[in-house]
């Protein structure tokens, strides 16, 4: 029975891993990548791997020199979603931000806050307000969960698709109060009903009014109100304020974000996020350092996390791409996305995507596979700006066992078997390292295998 | 697949050669059976192609991505390799090989009782009729064996002459004619009437006309047409092929709008005729139907007029037109005369619409108190717009577009119409508010003697940018009323533009129903407004970098701006309709 993250002594989890060339392997590197971006092509993880992992970490947490101009373009880009109001469109433009991202992790977890606060384009028809959001969540990804909490709050995208655009001290609207408890900070369990229906009456008067937030004071319950045993005549704000300073909000947080940086597994132990939790918590709820202390820990590195998690449709699209240095047609890309459970912009619902083995069924499997035969195929796609052939030549990959290898590199977190990968080999030197019909069918052959729907 | 299509493609150019018509000889009309019921004539194909392929637009068009990518495809390899040995198997280059096989031209027919096509190729000498034959039925037999299949050419002989049978293709040669058909015995009667004479295509009285009126005589003014086409419809209504398709009542009114007064005229015309015209400067299709406008408007008065006399009003231009259009069309008549015109499914929706434009327009009728109260014809511009209008700039610029009639009865019709348009703007700012767009501010003045009533978008709010405001900051519906005048624009400036453009527009042009003219240069600068969004598209969309999407926009906005002129115009004669289609190109920069 394979280890788990119950098996993990929390003691040494967080502790910094430190390989013993001082220095990550090409494959630690593309673990690290897959996780705290989407993947990345050789050239890149070789970079990266000259470094020690706090350096690499690092380097993936800073902007680059290129997020500001890159900032500027994606903003032209979204007008083309804005000039016709179409969350479809948008998708397709998120899709093309994470796959030319020069910020990966901070694009990652900005799908990571997606999914925590869901907010779907089935309900929000309105393309501007989703985008506000998405903004909303790259603007606090790493940074302050206090800010980006206050903000979502506020979100018109957010509080419409709750159906909490009127909050009145008469009829206290429960639902963002609800999910803001049960769902963002504190999970099931940690409140009672009376926590939110006082909580409720914090945001009387908050509104959403043209898709703007408005504060209705004439609707505000200005009254004394007792919330999770704090009792004051408070507001929103204050509301937040006393559930944010809950010991079981860092202790929440630190959890999802283990989960979605270490391992799909539902059972992680507290003791193991008490560490992670204490680091959130006195760090006044900065999430950058949380995530640098995962990204740089001995378990991130360790079989407990290696090959622990399942690739998203995102993730798998966008990973293939990114490794391989090619594109395609993203607002197409997102609809087939949708087809395999995860089109950016439209979660399911308010709890967001369950991920993990609910990503994967018999359906989804061959559409996985369909979907890498599509995006390799796609007649526009390049290489690198060239050919498939022409791109391994370019990096000097001349028979079967080098390709196989390479991509064995910069594909899978897991190796796959000497039997398969050999078949593969044999299959290119038959054919011809120049034949790119037939290195896209081997490249499909690999992204098809189960070992590549780990990441 | 693609050898063997380019196989077809050699086996076709081996077909075009020929060499100089002597005038006793007989000439492809005479070899033609009198049952071809359409006919196509290319007199100088390889002087045509040479055109086309050696034209500048065509070698910038070669440089576009797209293009250049399938210029580096394996499959055009593999065709330039086909074309290589063709041109080693008949010894010379293939242009100047098609140029000698289509010395006299290619001519194709349509036959009704075989329900098959026959294509006749003129050269300048027999022996490379020949040879191109034989370089084809080789490169045929090479293929088949590179599959391992068997000879695919059957040979037999018909009235001494040699046929050869490829699939369902028949082919021969006699003397300096190389005759390719669908069916066995259409090369037959071909052959008699080579070789024997009879009755031809050449003998039909109808075919003669037709064909001296679009043909012949030839000057140097008038040079022949690049290609010309003749359709005998008489045989088509009497097989009663025509007679169903045209005895149906529409379902289409859009269709019956463009195009009702030609598709009325074709069951009494005798034949259908067109020609094309090239020249480096551009092209132009004319076809011809000969029939009496004064029946076809009998029925469809709305299209063409009382006894076919509606004229089109003059065409508007501005500054920055791209489109003009302007139409004789009587809205009034055609929806009086639907229950004649359309099926029930379709005047059943004429009713139903009717009900809800009477509550719109003040509880008016509106066919009879709206459209009734209209002039026949409109105009209609469409034109680029200058920004920022009142300090706003929207992210995608959208061209103008602005409609103009006039009224019989303006004092009425005028205010209902402003009503009408006040309602139009209320509705819009009850239904945008829903939507949290923002609200149409509705102004009115007096300009140039005109009352122009416009609603125009509040400015952009906090946290969103005039320079790159939301898509609708590019309308500001406005009305325009001076006199009889009636103009409906999407936004103000154009519609000011057009009370000055209406006071200047020059005479009707006499006998011409619709007149559509496109400006290639305002295209152009249209398309160069919208230059980062369309990259930004190209990006999104087809998955290039931002190079490559600069290069194919760009190369988009090039191709476009070497289009100086399209335009399209029904005329309508005496005895018959003549529509025509124009392309002229700019010249190269």
């Amino acid at each position: 029975m394979s280890r788990r993250l119950t098996d993990a002594d929390p003691r040494e989890a967080w502790l910094p891993y430190e390989p013993a060339s001082g220095t990550l392997s090409r494959r630690e590197a593309a673990h690290l990548v897959r996780r705290a971006g989407f993947g990345a092509p050789a050239a890149q993880l070789d970079e990266l791997a000259k470094l020690g992992p706090a350096d690499a970490t690092r380097q993936l947490l800073e902007p680059g020199p290129r997020a500001a101009e890159f900032d500027q373009e994606m903003h032209r880009f979204a007008q083309l979603a804005l000039a016709t109001n179409s969350p479809e469109q948008l998708s397709g433009w998120w899709l093309h931000r994470m796959r030319h991202t020069p910020a990966p992790l901070l694009e990652k977890t900005t799908l990571f806050w997606h999914g925590h606060f869901a907010t779907s384009g089935e309900k929000v028809r309105d393309a501007r307000l989703l985008l506000a959001q998405n903004e909303l969540f790259r603007e606090h990804a790493l940074g302050s969960f206090e800010a980006l909490v206050r903000g979502i709050a506020r979100d018109p995208a957010m509080l419409l698709y709750l159906d909490s655009a009127t909050n009145r001290k008469t009829h206290p609207n429960e639902n963002f109060a609800r999910e803001v408890m049960e769902l963002f900070c504190l999970g099931v369990g940690r409140y009672s009903e009376q926590d939110i229906q006082e909580l409720a009456r914090c945001f009387t008067g908050w509104e959403i009014q043209h898709g703007a937030f408005k504060f209705n004071q004439y609707q505000h319950d200005y009254g004394s109100k007792t919330v999770l045993g704090r009792t004051a005549k408070m507001d929103g704000d204050e509301g937040l304020a006393v559930i944010l300073e809950q010991p079981a909000t860092p202790e929440f947080l630190c959890t999802k974000l283990v989960r979605y940086f270490v391992a799909d597994e539902d059972d992680i132990p507290a003791e193991l996020i008490a560490p992670l939790a204490e680091k959130f918590r006195t760090s006044g709820l900065t999430v950058a350092p949380v995530v640098e202390t995962i990204l740089t820990s001995r378990l991130f590195y360790s079989d407990l996390a290696v090959g622990r998690k399942i690739r998203s449709p995102v993730e798998l699209a966008i990973g293939l791409l990114s490794s391989l240095e090619t594109s395609g047609n993203m607002v197409q890309l997102s609809q087939k996305l949708k087809d395999l459970g995860q089109m950016a912009f439209f979660p399911p619902n308010v709890k967001g995507w369950a991920g993990g083995r609910a990503w994967i069924n018999s359906s989804t499997l061959l559409g996985r596979a369909n979907l890498v035969r599509a995006l390799l195929e796609n007649g526009d796609a390049k290489f690198g700006g060239t050919t498939l052939d022409a791109y391994f030549a370019r990096l000097n990959l001349k028979t079967g066992d080098d390709i196989v290898a390479y991509l064995s590199d910069v594909l899978l977190a897991v190796p796959v078997p000497a039997e398969a990968s050999q078949g593969l080999a044999t299959e290119i030197d038959r054919r011809g390292a120049k034949d790119a019909a037939a290195l896209k069918r081997v490249v499909h052959v690999l992204a098809s295998l189960p070992e590549f729907q780990l990441a | 697949m693609f050898c063997r299509s380019m196989c077809s493609w050699s086996l076709a150019a081996a077909l075009l050669s020929s060499g100089p018509l002597l005038a006793a000889e007989k000439t492809a009309a005479d070899l033609l059976p009198e049952s071809v019921v359409a006919y196509l004539e290319v007199p100088q194909p390889a002087g045509a192609l040479g055109l086309v392929l050696d034209h500048p637009l065509v070698e910038e068009i070669r440089s576009a991505p797209e293009i250049e990518k399938a210029l580096a495809s394996p499959q055009y390899a593999e065709y330039q390799e086909v074309l290589a040995h063709v041109e080693k198997q008949l010894g010379r280059p293939w242009r100047e090989a098609l140029k000698s096989l289509t010395h006299g031209g290619v001519h194709l027919g349509i036959d009704l009782p075989t329900r098959s096509g026959v294509a006749l190729a003129r050269g300048d000498d027999p022996e490379h009729v020949a040879k191109a034959l034989a370089t084809a039925l080789d490169l045929v037999r090479a293929e088949a064996e590179k599959r391992g299949a068997g000879d695919p050419v059957k040979t037999t002989e018909l009235r001494g002459v040699s046929i050869h049978q490829i699939d369902k293709v028949y082919l021969a040669t006699i003397d300096h004619w190389l005759i390719a058909a669908g069916n066995p015995g259409l090369v037959g009667m071909v052959l008699e009437l080579y070789q024997d004479g009879g009755q031809s295509l050449a003998d039909d009285g109808q075919f003669q006309t037709a064909r001296s009126a679009s043909v012949v005589p030839q000057t140097a003014e008038a040079p022949p047409p690049a290609a010309w086409l003749y359709v005998d419809l008489r045989v088509l209504r009497l097989t009663g092929i025509l007679k169903e398709a045209l005895s149906k009542k529409s379902d289409n009114p859009p269709l019956e709008l463009l195009a009702g007064g030609v598709i009325g005229g074709l069951p009494a015309a005798p034949y259908v005729t067109a020609r094309l015209d090239l020249a480096a400067s551009g092209a132009k299709l004319t076809a011809s139907l000969p029939c009496d406008p004064a029946q076809i408007a009998a029925k469809r008065e709305f299209y063409l007029g009382p006894a076919a006399g509606g004229q089109a009003p003059p065409l508007l231009t501005t500054e920055g037109t791209l489109l003009s259009l302007s139409t004789y069309r009587d809205f009034a008549s055609l929806w009086r005369n639907a229950p004649d015109l359309f099926d029930e499914g379709t005047n059943a929706k004429f009713a139903e619409a009717e009900g809800g434009l009477t509550t719109l327009f003040a509880g008016r009728n509106f066919r009879d108190d709206i459209l009734g109260n209209l002039e026949p014809g409109l105009q209609l511009v469409v034109a680029r717009q200058q920004f920022p209008q009142e300090g706003i700039t929207p992210a995608i610029k959208l061209p103008a577009g602005a409609i103009v009639v006039r009224m019989k009865n303006p004092t009425e019709t005028a205010r209902i119409f402003k009503v009408t348009f006040q309602s139009a703007i209320g509705f819009l700012n009850v239904v945008g508010a829903m939507n949290g767009a923002p609200p149409l501010d509705m102004n009115s003045r007096e300009v140039d003697g005109a009352l122009v009533v416009s609603g125009e978008y509040l400015p952009p709010g906090a946290g969103q940018s005039a320079d790159e405001a939301p898509i609708q900051y590019n309308a500001s519906p406005t009305i325009a009323i001076r006199g009889e005048q009636f103009i409906l624009a999407s936004s103000k400036p154009l519609a000011i533009a057009m009370l000055e453009a209406v006071k200047n527009a020059p005479a009707a042009a006499g006998g011409k129903n619709t007149q559509l003219v496109i400006d290639g240069a305002s295209a152009q600068a249209a398309l160069a407004d919208n230059r980062d969004p369309l990259i930004a598209q190209n990006m999104l969309e087809k998955g290039h970098d931002r190079e490559a999407a600069e290069r194919e926009i760009g190369g988009l906005v090039h191709i476009v701006g070497r289009i100086q002129q399209s335009a399209a115009e029904l005329t309508v004669g005496q005895d018959k309709l003549e529509l025509s289609l124009e392309l002229k190109l700019a010249e190269r920069k």
